[in-house]
């Protein structure tokens, strides 16, 4: 993919939260680009860090994270932008929906008028022009515009999902982030909902980076996956190809530990094990006390990415280094 | 304690049995009076060591049927038998000390069901005095027994954490190690995963599992995940609108849902087959599943504001207005149970008049055990 065609380039992306325990290194050397109309899907166990991922992108961390690496956006450094610029970058550049989003919409206030609120914010406009922008945004998500006027608890609740979809694309942005944006939901809304997201940006062209910890649901809809482990991408690749041939074991135990409503019956093995704690500094891969193809000298070294085929990369000693290729 | 209790043991009388189970909210007051048919002709049999699934959205009905079982709440009509014991009739005020002691519940948060305040082994030993079942032994060795009997023994220092020292799993081992402290024999589980993660889930089911298979448990396991039931589950009941509307064997009933609203729910799960196929729905071979899934998108649209709560006074079936599949008499008359093959029956106009089996007869089918036979 050309430079110019990624709307997002994360390079070396770190993420540091100073706490009384120590530091704990939530996000290590994150790498990845999002190319305009492209779904990455980003998939990790809770506390992988693919939350504040999401959360440096726009720059919403607590003020005692240390951010470093670069997030470029049309070629500019998001992390050294000033306040007026990036009051900009977010929403016209980059929205989020936040994870249980629907339940954080204000109870004391009507959706109409939490929309004009975010276009308000980050747009100058008036209110009359803002209000008039309501009716046809909450028609784009399927909600009927007659019901501008309803207080969140008269919805349900994917009904406030659609909205915080609306209040997400208000601005019309280039990408939309959405953590876990259909959790809370059952399947039958959940299809729904991630539909009627395909199909809006199918007519409004905008990117999507998709964070969800349900591999299933994301390789169904991402062009891209991208697996996070321990605060640290450990293999990335086209969904179809990760899906079908995963080459890191902590995906393949992913895969391996989810119940289907298709194929075989047999006992799922569980992951076993729990993910590392991230306070001080890992000295090997994350991943080798829970892994089955462990061997040693894996907890030497952290593995890098390295390319296993054309665009499918993995982090994992399994897979020798080119040098070690060619010898 | 043996396998003799397991899967299959047909004769005798069910563990658990509802029949004509009916519950109504009422709120409100005056004009503002409002029922809801949470509850509507719900009967289903459940046997010693059977595990049965009951599924169907949010508003389905589903979590208020585990609470009229666990008796948390108090059934509109209907009986709940346990043993063959009519438990309404007996106790109508509030469940027996026994009842409690013989029926469990697993709630869906891990977080909210355990006290912040007290540590692990306080919850583990109030369950073992209010229930006496610590037998004699010190109190240290019986907590250790349930830790070991869940898979927590290992955790260091696990009798003296809180719940928020735990992760959610472990968080949800420690409920249900508190259940079996009361030594049920049946556990009713409401959404014991939904909370947590998919690599997580597949480990709770397995222990839910070994307890059945093992110690001869009954399990109701009440959820909206289809994978889940498939899993963990002989038969499932899918509900909607508060009454059964298709119940079956559970690897049968999710490889070829009949009811509309069950293939609605089965084509909505995201498939991993689907991401190699075209871009579009996920790509079905067969009839029934290619059914599911254009059914799941035509109706995906019409989700907003579903007929979840059952409004009163309908006289039609309630999936009605969603159905792809609708006729003129589904606006007009609630179809009754129409029997399809062995254990398997549906409720729809699709499948014939239906009006013949009434809930009665529904029953005495149930009673006679013919509608759980394992698959």
């Amino acid at each position: 993919m050309l430079p110019s065609d990624a709307v997002l380039d994360v390079s070396n992306l770190s993420v540091e939260f100073p706490t009384a325990r120590g530091i704990v290194r939530a996000v290590t050397d994150v790498s990845f680009t999002i190319g305009r109309g492209e779904v990455l899907g980003l998939v990790g166990e809770s506390g992988s860090g693919k939350s504040t991922v999401a959360h440096a992108l726009v720059r919403v961390l607590q003020r005692s994270a240390r951010c470093t690496g670069s997030v470029l956006f049309r070629g500019e450094n998001v992390l050294s932008f000033p306040a007026a610029r990036l009051r900009q970058y977010r929403w016209e550049g980059v929205s989020l929906v936040m994870q249980g989003a629907m339940n954080a919409l204000n109870p004391v206030l009507t959706i109409e008028s939490q929309v004009v609120d975010v276009i308000r914010t980050h747009r100058r406009v008036s209110r009359r022009a803002a209000k008039a922008s309501v009716p046809e945004l909450l028609e784009l998500v399927g909600i009927d515009p007659a019901r501008r006027g309803a207080y969140p608890h008269e919805l349900s609740g994917g009904m406030r999902q659609r909205c915080v979809i609306a209040i997400a694309l208000a601005l019309q942005p280039d990408l939309v982030i959405m953590d876990e944006p259909t959790t809370a939901l059952d399947v039958v809304v959940q299809r729904a909902i991630m539909d009627e997201i395909e199909r809006l940006r199918e007519q409004l062209g905008f990117s999507v980076l998709l964070i969800s910890h349900d591999l299933d649901l994301v390789a169904e809809r991402a062009s891209k996956l991208a697996i996070m482990y321990a605060g640290r991408i450990v293999e990335v690749g086209p969904a179809k190809q990760v899906v079908a041939s995963p080459r890191h074991p902590y995906t393949a135990a992913l895969l391996a530990s989810t119940m289907s409503v298709d194929g075989p019956v047999d006992r799922v093995g569980e992951l076993a094990g729990r993910p590392p704690d991230l306070i001080g500094v890992q000295a090997g891969c994350a991943f080798f006390p829970r892994c089955a193809k462990a061997r040693p000298g894996h907890d030497q070294r952290v593995p890098l990415l390295r390319e296993v085929e054309p665009g499918h990369q993995v982090a994992c000693h399994l897979y020798p280094e080119k040098e070690e290729l060619l010898t | 304690m043996t396998r003799a209790v397991a899967e299959g043991a047909d004769e005798g009388v069910p563990l658990l049995e509802t029949r004509g189970l009916d519950k109504v909210f009422v709120s409100g007051w005056m004009k503002s009076r409002k029922t809801v048919h949470a509850v509507n002709d719900v009967g289903f049999a459940l046997r010693a060591g059977q595990s049965v699934g009951l599924v169907g959205e949010s508003g389905s009905g589903k979590s208020t049927v585990a609470r009229l079982i666990a008796r948390l709440e108090r059934p509109t009509s209907g009986q709940i038998l346990l043993n063959g014991r009519d438990v309404i009739a007996g106790e109508p005020r509030r469940a027996s000390r026994a009842y409690r002691h013989e029926v469990q519940m697993i709630f869906q948060d891990p977080f909210s069901s355990l006290n912040p305040t007290h540590t692990v082994g306080y919850h583990l030993r109030r369950s073992l005095q209010i229930h006496g079942t610590a037998a004699g032994l010190p109190w240290g060795a019986a907590i250790a027994g349930l830790l070991h009997d869940v898979g927590l023994e290992s955790i260091p220092g696990i009798v003296g954490r809180y719940p928020h020292e735990l992760s959610g799993g472990q968080r949800q081992r420690v409920a249900i190690a508190r259940t079996l402290a009361a030594r049920p024999a049946l556990i009713v589980a409401d959404e014991p995963t939904s909370m947590l993660d998919v690599s997580v889930r597949v480990g709770i089911l397995n222990l839910l599992g070994d307890l059945r298979r093992d110690r001869g448990i009954g399990l109701l396991l009440i959820t909206h995940d289809l994978a889940s039931a498939r899993y963990s589950t002989s038969h499932t009941l899918v509900m909607y609108a508060g009454r059964i509307v298709e119940s079956g064997p559970s690897q049968e009933l999710i490889a070829a849902p009949r009811h509309p609203y069950a293939r609605l729910l089965v084509g909505s799960v995201p498939r991993r087959a689907g991401v190699h196929a075209a871009p579009d729905p996920p790509a079905a071979s067969s009839a029934a599943s290619s059914a599911a899934s254009s059914a799941a998108s035509s109706a995906a649209s019409r989700a907003v504001g579903s007929g979840a709560a059952g409004q009163p006074g309908l006289t039609g079936c309630p999936f009605a207005p969603r159905c792809p599949a609708r006729m003129p008499q589904c606006e007009i008359a609630m179809p009754g149970p129409e029997w399809l093959d062995a254990g398997r029956w549906v409720r729809c106009h699709l499948y014939g008049p239906g009006s013949s089996a009434t809930a009665a007869d529904l029953a005495t089918r149930n009673a006679a055990g013919g509608q759980l036979e394992s698959p």
